[in-house]
């Protein structure tokens, strides 16, 4: 089963490079930039149509300058070289699909929005009655509710308590097993197997600086080798509050899941310098490379480290595509989510919770019930 | 040992050596279930000449006995019903071929300390495997011959309001609450409400 990017990948592989290359030499003519020598190529999607490329998600040179294309193709012809790149990424251009998107990417369901749920219904009291009874106080400390609240600590009374069997009854048992070869086994199965789509895993890493760039590195399926880094001009603190993000084949309808597995950290560089100059171990602030802002154009990546070939630069696309498409709703609920926090963290802070007593009933079976 | 995790409430099973070895005797899996109206039910296979203890820690570093011994073969159940959101529970298996009943089990001494299996995990709280629960170097049995506490350490500060623990014990007070005039309960040292079977 392939993915709905990988044909159009396998096609599209040497037309990417070569405009990849293409963008390295319009950097170098141009020295608008420092080229850096492990990029593979740099994806502006909002510059799609460029070079007349109207694929949606069409790997694109960067090219980023206030210059027009058509001022940058003009200066960059005079270069005998230049240009045969150039006609060379053009011809298999002519190829390419027409401006039909190859795939469409949401968030099937709700984003978290920072609404607390409701509490789990609580069982019917049980009526026990107790045979022994030990109280004792005892002094806890719990990890706070978040992080940056000081822990919750006091004493607390222990009671523990032999109670009579209350003569509860059993929970019902568990289904018996059928069979694999039962007909009605083997036609539950075909049933569910024909809506079964499966959901992959893509494991993120993120380190979003300023809320304004974020480094990624992505691990399709969590696997070490073919996963790819880059940097993103999104905060990828707004890709939280939902764990599946469902990507659509433009061209045959095929739908994919994918759960988002993201492991994420906040810094700025204040911070970073603060702590350099206290470890004096130098300026550790990472060289961020050249991104259009979010607001300028729209979502933007470079990748700075990978395989061309891997799932992960599907993944590239699609995320920011995703939320190209989705991105005000993920970002109101996130702000949503940071207003919740603040209201809460001052309410624990106004109103300092103590750890709960503890009462544990614990009683035998009565041999006289016969189980 | 494979600990087997549940929503709130967590079984996990250690075995501790005991004085003898049975070597041949397969390490007990303990299952843990949610049982009718939101309580618990706790079963294991038992081995043949073993002892079993059954201990609740809300944090995984204290570990406290439940008023509860079971011995050798059978389907061992136990049940609990629990306040806390978050529970831990885990069995602590011990051998010794003198023992060879419940009661025997029950009435032996197996940390020396002049108190019986029984009184440790049912009326005092105290250790069943530590002879001195509160590290004052004062056998638990000891002290309650002598009608000191065996929970207090008298030379610690179990509260941090600078009044050593005897120093309370003996002006009544409770060693392990700091500010006993705000609090009516503070002069419980220990509660204990105890019907025996």
């Amino acid at each position: 089963m392939s993915k709905p990017v990988s044909a159009l990948r396998e096609g599209k592989l040497a037309f990417q490079i070569l405009l990849a290359a293409f963008g390295c030499i319009l950097q170098f003519v141009n020295s608008s930039s420092v080229i850096r020598k492990k990029f593979l190529f740099t994806v502006l999607p909002e510059d799609r149509t460029s070079f007349g490329v109207e694929t949606a998600s069409t790997f694109h040179a960067k090219y980023i300058d206030s210059q027009t294309p058509t001022d940058k193709l003009t200066q960059i012809m005079k270069f005998p070289l230049v240009s045969f790149i150039l006609l060379a990424a053009l011809l298999p251009s002519q190829s390419q699909e027409t401006a039909v998107p190859q795939w469409d990417v949401e968030i099937p369901g709700p984003i978290t929005a920072g609404t607390p749920s409701e509490p789990a219904p609580k069982p019917e009291p049980i009526d026990f009655t107790v045979l022994s009874s030990r109280t004792t106080r005892m002094l806890v400390t719990e990890a706070p509710e978040m992080n940056d609240l000081p822990p919750v600590s006091g004493m607390i009374n222990v009671t523990v308590q032999v109670v009579e069997d209350p003569k509860l009854p059993d929970p019902p048992p568990p289904l018996p097993a059928m069979p694999p070869d039962d007909p009605a086994v083997v036609a539950r199965m075909a049933e569910l197997l024909e809506t079964y789509r499966g959901t992959d895993l893509v494991f993120l890493s993120a380190t979003v600086y300023e809320h304004n760039r974020t480094f990624l590195r992505i691990y399709p399926n969590g696997k070490v080798g073919n996963d790819v880094s880059a940097w993103s001009n999104l905060d990828f603190n707004h890709f939280s509050g939902f764990s599946t993000y469902r990507v659509k084949d433009a061209v045959d309808g095929t739908i994919y899941d994918f759960g988002l597995l993201m492991g994420i950290g906040n810094t700025n560089f204040q911070r970073m310098r603060e702590v350099a100059e206290r470890s004096g171990s130098g300026d550790m602030t990472p060289e961020i490379p050249e991104l259009p802002d979010f607001s300028a154009g729209g979502p933007a990546f470079i990748v700075v480290e990978g395989d061309a070939a891997s799932p992960a630069m599907d993944t590239l696309e699609q995320i920011h595509d995703l939320y190209r498409k989705e991105g005000p709703r993920m970002e109101q609920a996130y702000h949503a989510r940071e207003e919740a926090r603040a209201e809460r963290k001052a309410y624990l802070l106004a109103n300092s919770p103590k750890p709960e007593d503890i009462v544990i009933k614990f009683w035998e079976r009565d041999p006289a019930s016969g189980k | 040992m494979k600990p087997c995790f549940k929503p709130k409430i967590a079984a996990i099973f250690l075995a501790f050596p005991g004085t003898f070895a049975m070597a041949d005797a397969p390490d007990e899996q303990m299952t843990f279930i949610p049982w009718t109206g939101g309580t618990w039910k706790s079963e294991w296979p038992g081995v043949a000449q073993r002892t079993y203890f059954y201990q609740w820690s809300s944090d995984l570093v204290t570990w406290h006995y439940a008023p509860y011994m079971a011995f050798g073969t059978g389907g061992h159940e136990y049940f609990m019903d629990a306040s806390p959101e978050k529970l831990f529970v885990r069995l602590h298996r011990h051998d010794d071929p003198a023992v060879t009943t419940l009661q025997q089990a029950k009435d032996a001494d197996f940390d020396g300390d002049g108190l019986s299996n029984w009184d440790e995990v049912f009326s005092e709280g105290t250790l069943p495997f530590d002879w001195d629960t509160d590290g004052d170097l004062i056998p638990d049995g000891l002290e309650i011959l002598l009608g000191s506490s065996p929970l207090y350490n008298p030379a610690g500060d179990d509260d941090g309001d600078g009044m050593n623990n005897a120093e309370e014990y003996l002006a009544g007070r409770d060693p392990s609450l700091a500010d006993p005039v705000s609090d009516p309960s503070s002069r419980l040292l220990d509660v204990f409400n105890i019907t025996p079977f």
